[in-house]
């Protein structure tokens, strides 16, 4: 069931995507069509104002649309609009930042958003995503249209921890145990990877073949280098928007890596991605005297 | 006839090194003919801004126990701030493997200057002690053996 603020916010986002299309402003409008099933929702990409009619807003509408942005064929299609959440128009801040978007190429429709359902415990479930709950963007920032009422901020709940609380707490030797398991499931499906905004290499190291550091194969050495990387690689840009441990088929915590990193970089660098769009990368710049404890 | 005994195992030791400062350290404690033990095999880089993380990985799948990195002091670098560069990334790579279950008594961190032969000696010997005490990284080699890449193969023959 839909309810009245989603279909308000359809309204509002079809009218305007309809209105940007028409005056030329945009030639493609990112933004959620229904899905094949109940209750579930799909990427749109409507190119004329007809097309808009089809767009739609409600609370399974979880994809991170940004992830289109850089991609040679949506770009293709000319000058895009896209539909952000507030954990999506994170992202936008890194691709800006790593200049894999100009920020006035693209037109940023925001929608104030009150949680998505987390659709893996069927489609009656009305429990949010686990990021919901501890949200601080309901209303998207830095938009150049904004949908929705911000009305008074939701108290966010602290994030949840648990699950990394119980692994910091095993020793080393079960820590390795605990991932191998966990990572003995990988079926090297790459979802996490095509989801996520922020893979956008044209080639990802699994794929490099000189030298290749890794195999493509699915074993535990080939998988366990994956995931070290994938969370390496995306340590310090990564805006946690949870989209590749909600796509895992086999349900990895992939989230828990990434949050892991998070705290690390905010620790070690007190940098938070997606937080301050003008602050310096943790990993591209430095001090002189950064810490050296574990330096011999 | 004498009894063939195997040699007792020794600790294989991986060191990616900088140039200008720790090549250069351990190439002094050879030229003053400091004894240290041989279970450090050293690559050479131009920086230690080049050790990629992937380095320290592809070493441990190949059979090292143990991995050393090592270049200049801060405020050394030939190239101004390579160093500093890996410095950030060695300490935010650390916390990743230790989270993962990597023991990092076996991925160490070093500065040695190239007039530190002396240092350069006496690491690789207590890094050597330290790995020795530790054993074989057999978990991670175990995880690593059979997937039919090859690396199985080099390591049997090296190990030969």
């Amino acid at each position: 069931m839909m309810s009245e603020t989603a279909k308000q916010h359809t309204r509002e986002l079809r009218a305007l995507s309809r209105k940007l299309l028409v005056e030329g402003d945009v030639d493609v409008m990112i933004g959620y069509r229904d899905g094949i099933w109940e209750d579930t929702t799909r990427p749109h990409f409507a190119t004329s104002p007809e097309a808009t009619q089809q767009l739609v807003w409600n609370r399974h509408c979880a994809n991170n649309l940004t992830v289109y942005l850089a991609r040679p064929e949506i770009r293709q299609l000319g000058r895009p609009a896209v539909v952000v959440k507030g954990c999506d128009a994170l992202t936008l801040d890194v691709l800006v930042r790593e200049q894999q978007i100009a920020r006035d190429d693209v037109v940023v429709v925001g929608v104030v958003c009150d949680g998505v359902v987390d659709s893996s415990h069927g489609s009656e479930g009305t429990r949010l995503l686990p990021k919901c709950d501890s949200c601080t963007v309901t209303t998207p920032p830095r938009v150049d249209h904004l949908v929705g009422d911000p009305g008074p901020a939701r108290t966010p709940l602290p994030p949840d921890r648990s699950a990394l609380e119980r692994i910091e707490a095993l020793t080393t030797e079960a820590r390795w145990q605990y991932w191998q398991s966990e990572l003995e499931r990988c079926l090297k499906c790459y979802a996490c990877r095509a989801v996520c905004p922020l893979c956008y290499c044209d080639r990802c190291f699994v794929e490099q073949s000189r030298p290749a550091w890794t195999s493509s194969s699915q074993t535990a050495k080939a998988n366990f280098v994956f995931h070290l990387f994938r969370a390496f690689h995306l340590a310090g840009r990564c805006v946690s928007c949870g989209e590749c441990a909600r796509v895992c088929p086999v349900e990895i915590p992939l989230d828990v890596l990434n949050q892991k990193m998070a705290e690390e970089v905010a620790d070690l660098f007190g940098f938070v991605a997606g937080e301050d769009p003008d602050a310096k990368a943790p990993l591209v710049t430095f001090t002189r005297d950064d810490p050296q404890e574990f330096i011999r | 006839m004498a009894e063939l005994n195997p040699p007792p195992w020794e600790p294989r030791i991986v060191a990616f090194v900088c140039k200008w400062c720790t090549y250069a350290g351990a190439d002094l404690a050879g030229t003053v003919r400091l004894r240290y033990p041989a279970n450090v095999r050293i690559v050479k880089l131009p920086c230690s801004g080049r050790i990629d993380c992937f380095f320290i990985v592809k070493a441990l799948e190949q059979g090292a126990d143990a991995v050393l990195v090592s270049g200049c002091h801060p405020g050394d670098c030939h190239y101004s701030d390579g160093n500093y560069h890996a410095r950030r990334r060695f300490r935010l790579f650390r916390r990743l493997l230790e989270f993962l279950g990597v023991d990092l008594r076996r991925v160490q961190f070093a500065c040695v200057s190239a007039a530190e032969g002396m240092k350069w000696a006496d690491l690789v010997s207590d890094l050597a002690d330290e790995v020795r005490q530790l054993g074989p990284y057999r978990e991670y080699h175990q995880m690593c053996a059979g997937d039919g890449t090859g690396d199985e193969r080099d390591r049997e023959a090296t190990h030969a």
